[in-house]
């Protein structure tokens, strides 16, 4: 029998607070026998809080669930009731709300790479020494986010938990003047995108691919982001009310998170999957940036979802810019929908990758019963096995800190939401 | 040392005057915090004002340090954050409570409407050894500032941290959204268009956002000083609302005892939210 122990790591710096994720470790013979992430980040109950309101008010409830990407939760809700209630957007609100995603694709990239990732590959301990040491990426990438989040005030009003998105369309038409002051900042984080993209590609990352399923919504002619058929690297393409019968949640006792399978398998979402699954729907001036700064896509190395990310934002600036130049007045910025009672089912591409809703509605157009799945969770199984795969080439012996560092990276390249993933 | 053992970073040696800051999560969702991030650079404006300490989402992790000024954000979900909370009191001069679940409890505290008060989700309760109710940061240590919002307004939190920093008792406007509305022209939605406002009820800070959108105020910013949530219950039930309507208006992403305490006594643990 080879000498056998086990280990409990904490991963304060996720979660925000100290106590809500740990990293357990069976070790044999010096080599990882058995591993597994405890997420203890209490749930809030979210699917039952929102039970007994309006669809109206469904979707300002869902937007908590999640502070960097309300809109995807709103979104989400939106257009779940909307299809149930067979009604259509027009083309100006559908433009408006891919706006929208654009605006908080590029705020929830910009942040995650400058103040969480970049330092990992940077050798920089947080953001405030990245910010030292790079002071001109820093600010570009302060930028960017700042552009996202002006997008998020031109529909939305603010950029947490905004008030624009309603079941019909949106509450408020941006006025021309609004958007024409917006179109020349995203004119200049072009150029600015494309630098990051280029700065971005040169990082040392691990190496490494690794055998793994990329998931992501798919539309016919553009990189999906509002809707879509849900698709796999292993040619699964459902639509998105047949989610449950492909996809399972699981409840373990080691995470108040529950885990997701397909086939029994964990699988990828998020920016790298959506790149894999989706990159010949790229426009054509963000395809030639991405390919001459040698990304090279589909890749299996997971540390890759950074080019991902960088890739993403030039999209986002890319996209927005291209619908608000062409930019006109709406006769109205929504219609009047009537709610028929039934069940409400649709998924979005959040920042963090696929969120799928399922809201039943009663006969007084109050949601009767809600059911969630968040990136996060889906990615938990997944994160799981790169953990595995990342430790196993590491000495085991060299202590906790080494063990604390490697993991660390590791999960922080998946952006995960704790919050989000228990709701 | 890794970085979430809080090694501080080599430009950190430097002996600094700023007062320290730190900033804590319990739980919620994050967004408050995100006002710390805004607009622009505002974050590099922040590490010039203050030395941040102990911010995770910056990879800042120092959460032992005594400091200055400790915010805290999210609602106080388990006896381990009661713990953690009250360290961290002791630790800081000044305490703010960021946000509407810091400061009442959040939208998770909607659990205190619900019949099966004790037995709703006993289960997965059981499993994150979870009390029966989040609860406010107030309930637990004292608190020197309560900051509502949901989320916070940055601008606020810029000015109260400019303020606690200069020494200066932060002064916070707590008169209804109409007052916002009437400085800003907007047309009143609940005279005009018979729209369910909350505005009379609600505190200040937002901008009147709602409003400026066309939609009625859902109260996302608690409760405002004298107001009258009898009268406009009134307004809305002749507006043709049911009492169950008008009690969800109420107990919404703000709720609980702390905010409209006598629309929460008369509906908690009945079944749904109603007013007298």
């Amino acid at each position: 029998m080879p000498e056998s122990r086990t280990l409990r790591i904490p991963l304060p710096a996720l979660g925000g607070a100290p106590d809500r994720a740990a990293l357990w470790l069976r070790v044999e013979g010096g080599r990882v026998a058995d591993l597994w992430l405890e997420v203890a980040e209490p749930p809030r109950f979210f699917e039952r809080l929102v039970e007994g309101y309006t669809c109206d008010q469904a979707v300002d409830l869902l937007a908590r669930v999640a502070g960097t990407c309300p809109v995807a939760h709103q979104l989400t809700a939106v257009m779940a009731f909307e299809r149930l209630f067979r009604w259509e957007p027009d083309a100006w609100v559908t433009d408006m709300r891919r706006v929208l995603c654009c605006g908080e694709w590029l705020r929830s990239h910009a942040a995650h790479l400058h103040l969480v990732a970049l330092p990992d590959h940077l050798g920089c301990d947080d953001a405030v020494a990245l910010a030292r040491r790079h002071p001109g990426e820093m600010r570009r990438g302060l930028l960017l986010h700042e552009v996202g989040s002006a997008i998020l005030r031109l529909l939305g009003g603010r950029t947490v938990h905004p008030v624009g998105l309603r079941v019909g369309g949106f509450h408020r038409v941006p006025p021309p003047a609004e958007v024409a002051a917006l179109v020349p900042r995203l004119e200049g984080a072009l150029p600015e995108t494309e630098a990051l993209v280029r700065w971005v590609a040169e990082l040392a990352v691990p190496q490494g691919e690794q055998p793994f399923t990329s998931v992501a919504l798919g539309e016919p002619d553009e990189y999906a982001m509002a809707g879509g058929r849900i698709q796999s690297g292993d040619g699964l393409d459902i639509a998105v009310e047949h989610f449950e019968s492909e996809f399972e949640e699981q409840r373990l006792a080691h995470s108040t998170a529950p885990h997701v399978r397909l086939d029994r398998r964990p699988y990828l979402v998020g920016p790298l999957a959506r790149l894999n699954l989706n990159f010949r729907e790229l426009p054509a001036a963000v395809r030639v940036v991405m390919d001459t700064a040698g990304i090279r896509i589909p890749s299996h190395n997971t540390f890759h979802s950074h080019y991902a990310r960088a890739v993403e934002m030039l999209l986002a600036v890319h996209d927005a810019l291209a619908i608000l130049r062409r930019y006109e007045l709406p006769d109205a910025p929504w219609r009047a929908v009537e709610a028929v009672p039934g069940t409400a089912c649709h998924a979005t591409e959040a920042p963090r990758g696929l969120l799928w809703e399922r809201l039943e509605v009663d006969s007084e157009g109050r949601v009767r019963r809600a059911r969630l799945v968040t990136p996060t969770a889906q990615n938990l199984a997944r994160c799981e096995q790169d953990l595995r795969n990342a430790l196993d080439g590491l000495d085991l012996d060299r202590g906790e800190d080494a063990i604390r560092r490697c993991a660390e990276r590791v999960v922080r390249n998946y952006d995960p939401c704790l919050a989000c993933a228990t709701h | 040392m890794g970085r979430a053992t809080g090694t501080p970073a080599v430009g950190d040696a430097v002996v600094t005057t700023r007062p320290t800051l730190a900033v804590h999560s319990l739980s919620g969702c994050g967004g408050c915090r995100r006002a710390l991030l805004e607009p622009g650079d505002a974050l590099l404006a922040l590490a010039d004002l203050v030395e941040l300490t102990h911010f995770p989402d910056l990879g800042r992790w120092d959460p032992e340090a005594s400091v200055r000024i400790a915010i805290v954000e999210g609602s106080v979900a388990t006896a381990v954050d009661e713990e953690r909370l009250k360290g961290l009191r002791a630790r800081a001069d000044r305490l703010v409570a960021l946000g509407v679940c810091a400061v009442a409890g959040g939208p998770q505290a909607l659990r205190g409407l619900a019949v099966d008060g004790e037995e709703w989700d006993r289960e997965r309760r059981a499993e994150a050894a979870l009390p029966a109710m989040p609860r406010p940061v107030s309930a637990c240590v004292h608190v020197d500032l309560d900051l509502w919002g949901c989320p916070v307004d940055s601008a606020q939190l810029r000015r109260v941290l400019h303020d606690l920093v200069a020494g200066i008792e932060p002064a916070i406007d707590a008169r209804p959204v109409c007052a916002q509305c009437k400085a800003g022209g907007l047309e009143c939605l609940l005279v005009t268009r018979g729209a369910p406002c909350m505005g009379p009820v609600t505190r200040q800070g937002c901008g009147a956002l709602c409003p400026a959108h066309g939609r009625p105020c859902y109260a996302c910013f608690g409760p405002a000083e004298g107001l009258n949530a009898e009268s406009l219950a009134d307004v809305f039930a002749s507006q043709g609302m049911t009492p169950g309507q008008i009690g969800r208006m109420f107990e919404f992403i703000c709720n609980g005892p702390a905010t409209f305490p006598k629309a929460f006594a008369a509906v908690a643990g009945q079944g749904g939210p109603e007013l007298p």
